[in-house]
């Protein structure tokens, strides 16, 4: 890594390569969820809920979306500018 | 050696504070140092039971009793002193080496106190050592932080000695063992302890004071206080029920004040909540299985948690911030500090080989296995989003996102070592959980890894990452910007001021006229009795003898008549 100038991950290209990656990773570990539901892996779960095909990867995608979401909501909220405490505190 | 386990190894602690503040320089490092190692000694040949006792008027105080429970404690609390004098090495401040050294004393004081009131003691001692750790900044909002933190953790320590008093004279006794929340006094403790725990709006001494301690400060701080209320929690009210809804709020609320906060120490401290949310979950689910996952995710928390602060800790000793909207680019000229700091957040988010998936995994488990599905959704949701502000945030922004330009470099050697200590640790326990279990309070049967279980895992998280990376390139993700956001400290440090100076412009006018309304009275009564009984007035004149002895005169010749009538 150079200390200073351009590093691996200031090129666009490089972040797009790393998208990708993250994309087939995704794909890949959704593609194992088929695999149990044609039978060929007995998974060992304790509820019906985890047996539904890509419910982990649902909750965790949406549950990122809605946090983010309800996050921006809540800075409307509570959002101040910096110096909001400073007079006579 | 039989007379050095008879001795209590918070005793350890204290010599070396008292050392510490009369050397200077080397030796003192290297007296820092030896303390936890001392300690350590002290605490090897101990076997269970208790070895110090001492009575004071009627009450026994046990200082020194060994249990599982006790030593997984005790031990953790050896190692995060000893890594945090390592990250605090090159310190040279009389008054935060002596309270970090009283305050890792005090921890390990409590996690072997054998009754109530001498945990009391302790826990009274962290309140007071902790709190030169945030002085030690030295900048007018971190003395207005401390003050506020000082205020709760004074309150949680009352609560918990009004609590143990109503309970000592009612069953005569203060063990400190499961009470249950039936008990006389039960209450008042449950509240104490909770404030150290962070429960939801009792929390805010936490993220307000966290960020503003100094550099090496929150590191002690992050190791301490909260992990001593687990342990104490752990073992007074194991199972009990308010628990686990009090839990699952702590690791749900913070996440969403964690994505929009710009201090990365402070992003931090809401993730410290979120963790303590599911240990706090762990101890109320009870049973074998929540509870070890629950303590041994303290003991887990206390590495990742402190490697993460020290990272920042160590981005702010660099470059003199922490704002996520002044920072960024450092990872081409801090590499280790990144890489470290990365081991941290793959760790906090549970990734499969670090330890965190074993111990979140086991209150998880537990909560599926007692059939409670919405408290296990909660959880997972709160897993998520840990991923989310401390999994990608803290790393991203620090090290990542816009090249600020700032002039950085690798902090002190010390700071790394202290660092990869924490990092290898967290690492070793994820891929060798025999290393954690056999420190855990009860006999372990579970293991986290089962290919459905690591398979669900990472599906969760990469899909969780996979949002977060395309909120991001498509600029959904919120901007870092420079601001503050209103927590519940609001109430008291501006609702609470408000409605006095309200209420004195409402009743200011009502209470002057009163007065004034008063005071003429009371001067209309003065004139009053000044006239009558004034120097010059008909009841307060002197009057001459001869005139005395004429009225009793008459009044006998009265009398005199009447009873010959």
């Amino acid at each position: 890594m150079k200390r200073d100038g351009k590093g691996w991950l200031d090129r666009p290209a490089n972040v797009t390569r790393l998208w990708r990656w993250l994309l087939g990773l995704g794909a890949a570990l959704a593609a194992l969820d088929l695999l149990a539901l044609v039978g060929l892996w007995d998974r060992h779960t304790s509820i019906g809920l985890e047996e539904l095909p890509g419910f982990y990867a649902m909750w965790g995608f949406v549950g990122i979306v809605v946090l983010i979401v309800l996050a921006k909501a809540l800075r409307r909220l509570v959002m101040r500018r910096e110096n909001y405490y400073d007079r006579a505190d | 050696m039989t007379a050095l386990t008879e001795l209590p190894p918070f005793l350890a602690f204290v010599v070396a504070a008292l050392l510490a503040a009369v050397t200077r320089g080397r030796l003192r490092g290297a007296v820092m140092l030896a303390a936890p190692l001392a300690g350590a000694a002290m605490l090897w040949g101990a076997g269970d039971g208790i070895h110090l006792q001492h009575s004071i008027l009627s009450v026994t105080l046990t200082l020194y009793e060994v249990d599982p429970l006790a030593s997984l404690f005790g031990w953790l609390f050896h190692l995060g002193a000893f890594i945090g004098v390592l990250y605090a090495l090159h310190v040279r401040d009389t008054t935060q080496q002596v309270a970090a050294l009283l305050y890792a004393g005090s921890a390990v004081g409590a996690a072997f106190a054998g009754d109530l009131v001498t945990l009391f003691l302790f826990w009274e001692g962290l309140t007071l050592s902790s709190v030169f750790l945030i002085w030690a900044r030295r900048t007018p909002a971190a003395s207005a932080a401390a003050m506020r933190y000082l205020l709760l953790q004074v309150t949680s320590g009352l609560l918990l000695l009004a609590g143990l008093l109503v309970h000592l004279r009612a069953t005569g006794q203060a063990d400190f063992r499961p009470i249950g929340l039936d008990a006389p006094g039960a209450w008042l403790m449950f509240v104490g302890l909770g404030i150290k725990c962070g429960f939801p709006l009792l929390h805010t001494w936490l993220t307000d004071a966290y960020p503003e301690a100094t550099e090496t400060g929150t590191v002690f701080l992050c190791m301490f206080t909260t992990k001593v209320a687990i342990y104490a929690m752990a073992r007074t009210f194991p199972g009990a029920e308010p628990l686990v809804y009090i839990g699952t709020a702590m690791t749900c609320f913070p996440i969403f004040f964690a994505v929009i906060e710009n201090d990365l120490r402070k992003v931090l401290s809401y993730s410290m909540i979120n963790q303590l949310g599911f240990m706090v979950c762990g101890i109320g689910l009870g049973g074998t299985l929540a509870l070890n996952g629950a303590v041994g995710h303290a003991f887990n928390d206390v590495l990742f948690k402190g490697l993460l602060f020290m990272s920042m800790g160590a981005v702010l000793y660099v470059t003199g911030r922490t704002r996520a909207s002044d920072l960024g680019g450092l990872y081409k000229r801090m590499p280790t500090t990144a890489a470290l700091c990365i081991v941290g957040a793959l760790t906090i988010s549970a990734v499969p080989l670090f330890s965190a998936f074993v111990s979140k995994s086991m209150v998880m488990t537990a909560a599926l296995e007692q059939d409670r599905t919405v408290i296990w959704l909660f959880l997972l949701f709160a897993s998520v989003g840990v991923l989310e502000h401390a999994g990608i945030k803290i790393p991203f922004f620090a090290f990542f996102a816009h090249d600020q330009g700032l002039d950085a470099r690798e902090p002190p050697l010390n700071m790394r070592l202290a660092m990869l200590i924490a990092a290898v640790l967290s690492i070793a326990i994820g891929c060798w959980p025999t290393l954690l279990y056999r420190l855990l309070p009860y006999p372990v049967t579970y293991s986290p890894y089962d290919t459905t279980h690591v398979v669900a895992q990472l599906q969760l998280l990469t899909f969780g990452a996979l949002a977060v990376f395309w909120m991001m390139r498509t600029g959904r993700y919120p901007h870092e910007v420079r601001a503050i956001n209103l927590d519940f400290e609001w109430v008291w440090r501006r609702l609470m001021p408000a409605t006095a100076v309200y209420l004195q412009r409402v009743f200011g006018p009502i209470d002057a006229a009163g007065r004034r309304g008063a005071v003429t009275q009371a001067r209309r009564l003065e004139t009053f009795l000044e006239k009558h009984h004034g120097p010059g007035g008909t009841l307060g004149r002197t009057w001459p003898t001869g005139s005395m002895a004429l009225w009793v005169a008459v009044l006998l010749a009265v009398f005199t008549l009447a009873y010959y009538l």
